[in-house]
């Protein structure tokens, strides 16, 4: 046990350096704003520019900036400094974590308290009016862009534009001050986030939890006299939802380098996906060469939990 | 969203604008009744006086300030931060944008016969706040050598000042000090031409008679003393954290910096307003950024309360919502700036003076205008002297220079016949493009700039050119290709210019002197290089007689549309809103709120 | 995007696809034959299918459906159709759907916008599916160093969040005449290699599998033992037999590849401007929809229903190829 932890340690760590090379290339080649010709100003001279390309380091060859970038990165956890905003992208991604925190938090629990129920309930009421309803409805919710249920989910319920004027509309979470306040400004964004994926989790449910149901020990604990309320809280759900947490970690993963940008930007919401978005439009590149690189450790360190804890749970994993 | 649109105002003897265009309009006679609906939303450059103190306003912007250093700051919103926090030798009262007022100063500075020495006598006891982000501090009141560190300073790569190399090359010492800066950059180096022969007495010595342009320079944020001993610490690393430890002169400080999230005012505990002309009315001002959806930021300033604009002007649809239903909230600023679509006059197909002429007369200025807002937003211009800058009326005014050689730029609203003409001129006889059609053209990538370069598009298909239109952000469409005579696309359609101070020579030598062409950050978009137009400008700057100057940069004017670098289409206003409980008061210099005369109605 | 890790929507299961084998008469059938039997069944599917022919017809033929409408062309600013502040109007009898902030009609650029997504789709589901069938095939039946190879590149592209990559590689294309020596231009072709590029891998993993399972097949030892060449082992036996995941899994990715396309062009980093797209217009809309509702909403619906009649229609060609398949 012990050495295959050390093993997916291991290639955990020579994934994150393959990574952070691959993104370093990737980023060095784009063509992006000179850093030091930002810096200077627009009236400076050449003779500035350089001292200040100098300064930087930007003159030295790629080799030696990649090895800084590497030691930043592994020694310091540094990301490299926006020249855009003037400040570290350390600092940048940090002040900006606990709204992103806050907004995927939330969306897990919605989507996790949408999806299952109604993935169980769909799958006892199988082939019901409900259950097609359900399925259908949940195919659209799928089917639907993000940003745009987002736009429409302001258009019809935020308090500002709204033509139901329910909920805090776009940049409430700014304004607010309390912890409170900010979760009533998420209160439409956690819902826009989390419909894909409830969506999604109501399919993995019912099809789980249909499976389930049709095992032999299930039909002995019927067998029993267990009441099916029984049957299905006791036996059913329990074994069917199994699968489906092991998956949530992946899903969170997937959720922040995806729906998570669109669903801030939407709704001006001041987390890591709405600076990657500003950091877009004006080609900041040393930050979202950041973001993508602080995404990239997210990614790869749920992927070593997720490993690990399924080399506990099933032996076989170790060995094969 | 994609709307950050943030003023790059960047001011300087050239100063850029940074952006975009615009839309689509009425009549040809708009700009009579531009210039009359724009007046009913003339900004308040004074206070009420039933104005009280107290309060807390909130300005909501778009994104961060350029530099937090006022060593570095050159956007015009960080002015709005700065001009609030520091205190310069000379500063700009709200309806006053012609002649710096002393401030830290006890009166106009001195300037000998020659024009080459300035002397200024500085206000005693003027002490400084408590630091940004804590710690000692600095308790010594501001003396002269504060002055002179903090020019020296803006040499240093670590405070990338983008205007000392054009107000400050002048100072005897300069070169050397260059040379310094370079040998030993952890250092402000010394500039001998500055000399502090007491406490309170300043000493500029120059190399030419460029008095004035200094004098004026003095009133920009690195303008403002800072002390040697607290800030070399900072001064050393790079870039300069002073910014960041920042200690503050005027009747606010900066008491927290979170950056791209809130920069926070308080007043300043060791301000004495004896010394100030400044009320101070607000008690604090935050400044929460992130707002890039700025049509929503608009709506809540106008509908809700205690809030103003930073740096974001009011989109189309703000204006409108201002305009109809919140009057009295709008307020619109000539902004002293202008706004062109820069043909590269160095390739083909520009580099034909009539290709150049059919493409403006062709185009519809007014559609171009309505990207922005429609007439609110300004007069479609028919020249580049902007309304308000001495020359402007020597240049034709509003209406342009008249005869028939200028018949290009006459309708805003395009005129194929004229452009058919100017086509047949340069040998495409079916009066379309035959040859050279497919050209290239870098723009911005968000609105309203986005929106600008589409409709420059779609008039350039009126005579046949196919144009490819890479959308690329703001700074890299000037430092990667329209500001890099290399890589120059055939057109740059978001480009314009705003003033420094007011005069001819900021506006319009740096845009279309061939000699200030430059192989990095060239801001003369045109590469125009025509020898009249270089020795007139040569010739004007020496100047000193304000009469004689406005005629001459008013002629000088003419000959550069004549040649047809650019289509210009607007010189702007800035707009400005506020909620209805702010008693808001314009300062005409930037063009934007002045935080210490702004109050709250309770 | 839909966040739909790839067996997401594989795991539709149950309902309307069931059929009940068992009352067909025996016959001999072609597995095509049997496909469509089972197919149609599911009306829900028959409906989205016409609608994706009508769709794909639309598009084809664009300017004669804009014409028959008498609508404008999609890059005509009409000026008229904004007011005195340069605000768009709405839907008119001149133009259905309103204009948007340029003059444009949002009815013709909806219809031409259907071009970008359709082709988008198309062309990048069909390279990611070759690329990710070849990748897995050659790792699964090769194993050793090449397994390794794939396997390992597959995991480092899976690492980096794709969204942000898409970014970096489409900003990287998006200049002068693109990237790789102008190979790929920028627009549709920057747009079809950055997805495509990101989308291989989830099939090279599946395909993989299930070529470790068929390789050690009695059938294909047979084959090996007469002296096949490999090439002929991977091509003529091993990938007969992949063909209903492979049909399977694109039927899913293809929806999804939508999706992307539409938040790439969203994020200003897609198909550029003026090219009309649905992602491009809905970010155009953006801050200003609470006024002018138009040109967020139609771009919207017609992105929506076209990506849930890509998910009808695969979800009832899953079921009807692999009935008994439950996944989990």
């Amino acid at each position: 046990m012990a050495r295959y932890i050390v093993r997916r340690v291991l290639w955990g760590v020579g994934l994150l350096v393959i990574v952070s090379a691959v993104i370093f290339l990737i980023f060095y080649i784009l063509p992006s704003a000179d850093p030091a010709v930002l810096r200077a100003g627009r009236n400076s001279g050449p003779t500035q520019i350089a001292a200040i390309r100098h300064s930087l380091g930007l003159d030295r060859p790629i080799y030696e900036q990649f090895f800084d970038y590497m030691k930043g990165i592994f020694l310091h956890f540094d990301f490299g400094f926006s020249y855009q905003y003037n400040v570290p992208v350390r600092q940048l991604i940090v002040t900006r974590l606990p709204a992103t925190t806050y907004l995927v938090v939330g969306a897990v629990i919605v989507w996790l308290l949408m999806g299952i129920p109604t993935g169980i309930i769909s799958a006892i009421k199988q082939r019901s009016l409900l259950d097609r309803t359900t399925m259908a409805t949940s195919l659209a919710l799928i089917s639907a862009p993000v940003f745009w249920l987002g736009l429409v989910s302001l258009y019809l319920f935020a308090q500002d534009v709204g033509q139901f004027q329910i909920f805090p509309g776009q940049g409430s979470y700014e304004t607010a001050t309390t912890f409170v306040g900010r979760g009533e400004a998420l209160i439409l964004p956690w819902i826009v986030l989390a419909a894909a994926t409830a969506a999604i989790y109501a399919r993995y449910m019912r099809s789980s939890m249909i499976e389930v149901m049709s095992e032999d020990y299930i039909r002995t604990a019927r067998a029993k006299g267990l009441t099916e309320r029984r049957v299905i809280m006791r036996h059913g759900v329990r074994s069917a939802i199994t699968p489906i947490v092991t998956l949530l970690g992946l899903d969170i993963g997937t959720l922040l380098a995806g729906n998570a940008i669109l669903t801030e930007s939407v709704f001006n919401i001041p987390g890591v996906g709405r600076l990657l978005y500003t950091s877009i439009t004006r080609s900041d590149l040393t930050t979202i060469q950041g973001i993508t690189l602080f995404g990239a450790f997210f990614i790869v360190i749920f992927n070593l939990i997720v490993d690990i804890a399924y080399a506990y749970l099933d032996p076989r994993v170790r060995y094969q | 969203m994609r709307s950050t649109k943030l003023r790059a105002l960047v001011l300087g003897l050239g100063a850029l604008l940074a952006l975009v265009l615009a839309a689509c309009g009425s009549s040809s006679t708009s700009s009579q009744s531009a210039s009359a609906t724009a007046s009913k939303f003339a900004p308040p450059t004074a206070p009420p006086s039933s104005a009280q103190k107290g309060g807390t306003l909130t300005v909501l912007t778009a994104g961060d300030v350029d530099y937090i250093d006022p060593g570095a700051a050159y956007y015009q919103f960080t002015y709005m931060i700065d001009n609030a926090v520091n205190r310069t030798l000379v500063n700009w009262p709200p309806d006053d944008t012609t002649t710096p007022k002393p401030d830290l100063a006890t009166a106009e500075p001195d300037v000998s016969s020659d024009g080459k020495t300035v002397t200024f006598h500085i206000r005693p006891g003027i002490k400084y706040s408590p630091p940004l982000g804590g710690g000692a501090g600095w308790n010594k009141p501001v003396v002269a050598a504060d002055f002179k560190y903090a020019i020296e300073r803006t040499l240093i790569p670590g405070v990338p000042n983008g205007y000392q190399s054009l107000y400050f090359n002048d100072l005897v010492g300069y070169p050397q000090a260059i040379t310094a800066a370079k040998k030993d950059p952890t250092k402000a180096p010394n500039i001998s031409g500055i000399e502090t022969p007491n406490d309170t007495t300043l000493v500029l010595h120059l190399t030419q008679a460029s008095s004035l342009g200094l004098i004026q320079a003095l009133s920009l944020p690195a303008g403002s003393p800072v002390p040697e001993g607290y800030a070399a610490q900072f001064d050393s690393q790079n870039p300069s954290t002073y910014g960041e430890h920042q200690i503050d002169t005027g009747p606010y400080h900066i008491s927290s910096y979170k950056p791209g999230t809130e920069i926070a005012l308080d007043r300043n505990p060791n301000w004495d307003p004896s010394t100030d002309a400044r009320p101070a009315y607000l008690d604090k001002i935050v400044f929460q950024e992130g707002f890039s959806d700025t049509a929503s930021a608009g709506k809540k300033i106008l509908t809700g309360s205690d809030m103003v604009n930073g740096d974001f002007s009011p989109e189309p649809q703000t204006l409108k919502l201002g305009a109809t239903q919140y009057p009295n909230q709008l307020t619109l600023t000539p902004s002293g700036g202008n706004r062109f679509v820069a043909f590269n006059t160095t390739k083909p197909p520009f580099n034909d003076i009539n290709v150049r002429k059919a493409v403006i007369a062709a185009s519809d200025r007014e559609a171009l205008r309505a990207t922005r807002g429609g007439p609110l937003i300004g007069d479609v211009a028919t020249h580049f002297l902007p309304p308000g800058m001495a020359g402007f009326d020597e240049a034709g005014g509003v209406a342009g220079p008249q005869g028939s050689q200028y018949d290009f730029v006459q309708n805003p609203t395009g005129d194929m016949a004229v452009a058919t003409k100017y086509m047949k001129a340069a040998g495409f006889s079916s009066g379309q493009c035959e040859q050279n059609c497919d050209i290239t053209m870098v723009g911005d990538n968000s609105p309203p700039g986005s929106d600008t370069a589409q409709v420059v598009k779609s008039q350039l298909a009126k005579l046949g050119f196919n144009v490819t239109f890479h959308p690329v952000d703001h700074d890299i469409m000037y430092t990667k290709f329209c500001s890099s005579p290399a890589n120059e696309p055939n057109v740059c359609p978001n480009v314009g210019w705003i003033k420094d101070f007011n005069d001819g020579q900021g506006m319009i030598d740096i845009p279309f002197n061939g000699s200030s062409i430059n192989p990095e950050n060239n801001s003369n978009w045109p590469q125009l290089n025509n020898t009249a137009i270089n020795d007139a400008l040569n010739k004007a700057k020496l100047i000193t007689d304000p009469q004689q100057r406005a005629q001459e940069y008013g002629q000088i004017d003419d000959m550069i549309t004549a040649q047809a670098p650019a289509i210009p289409w607007v010189w702007d206003n800035q707009g400005n809103i506020s909620s209805k409980d702010v008693a808001v008061v314009i300062n005409q210099f930037d063009a934007n709120t002045d935080v210490s005369y702004t109050s709250l109605t309770k | 995007m839909a966040t739909a890790s790839a067996d997401a929507v594989t795991a539709v299961g149950g309902g309307p696809g069931l059929v009940e084998l068992g009352e067909l008469p025996i016959v001999t059938r072609s597995p095509l034959q049997l496909f469509w039997l089972r197919f149609r069944t599911d009306k829900l599917a028959l409906v989205a299918g016409v609608f994706l022919i009508l769709l794909i017809l639309v598009a084809i033929f664009a300017p004669v459906v804009i014409s028959i409408f008498g609508a404008p062309s999609p890059d005509l600013m009409d000026s008229s159709s904004l007011d005195i502040f340069g605000t768009p109007t709405g839907p008119s009898s001149a133009h259905f759907f309103g204009v948007d902030q340029l003059g444009r009609d949002v009815f013709t650029r909806t219809i031409y916008g259907a071009r970008v997504s359709l082709i988008v789709a198309f062309v990048s589901t069909g390279l990611a599916t070759g690329f990710g069938v070849l990748a897995g095939l050659l790792a699964g039946y090769f194993r050793g160093w090449t397994d390794t190879l794939i396997s390992r590149s597959v995991d480092v592209l899976l690492a980096i969040p794709y969204l942000l990559l898409a970014t970096g590689l489409a900003a990287a294309c998006s200049f002068g005449n693109g990237c790789l020596g102008g190979l790929i231009k920028p627009g549709i072709p920057v747009v079809v290699a950055v997805i495509s590029f990101t989308s291989w891998t989830y099939m090279a993993r599946i395909i993989r599998g299930q070529t470790l399972s068929i390789r050690e097949k009695e059938y294909v030892e047979a084959a090996r033992s007469v002296g096949a060449s490999d090439r002929r082992i991977i091509f003529r036996e091993v990938l007969p037999n992949l063909i209903a995941p492979i049909i399977v899994y694109a039927s899913t990715l293809l929806p999804q590849v939508i999706l992307y396309e539409s938040a790439l062009s969203f994020l200003g980093v897609g198909v550029q401007p003026p090219t009309p797209s649905w992602g491009q217009m809905i970010a155009d809309a953006t801050s200003n929809f609470d006024t002018e509702w138009w040109y967020m909403l139609f771009p919207g619906i017609a992105l929506l229903l076209t990506v849930l009649a890509f998910n009808f229609v695969g979800d009832a060609m899953q079921d009807a190829l692999n009935p008994r398949a439950r996944k989990t």
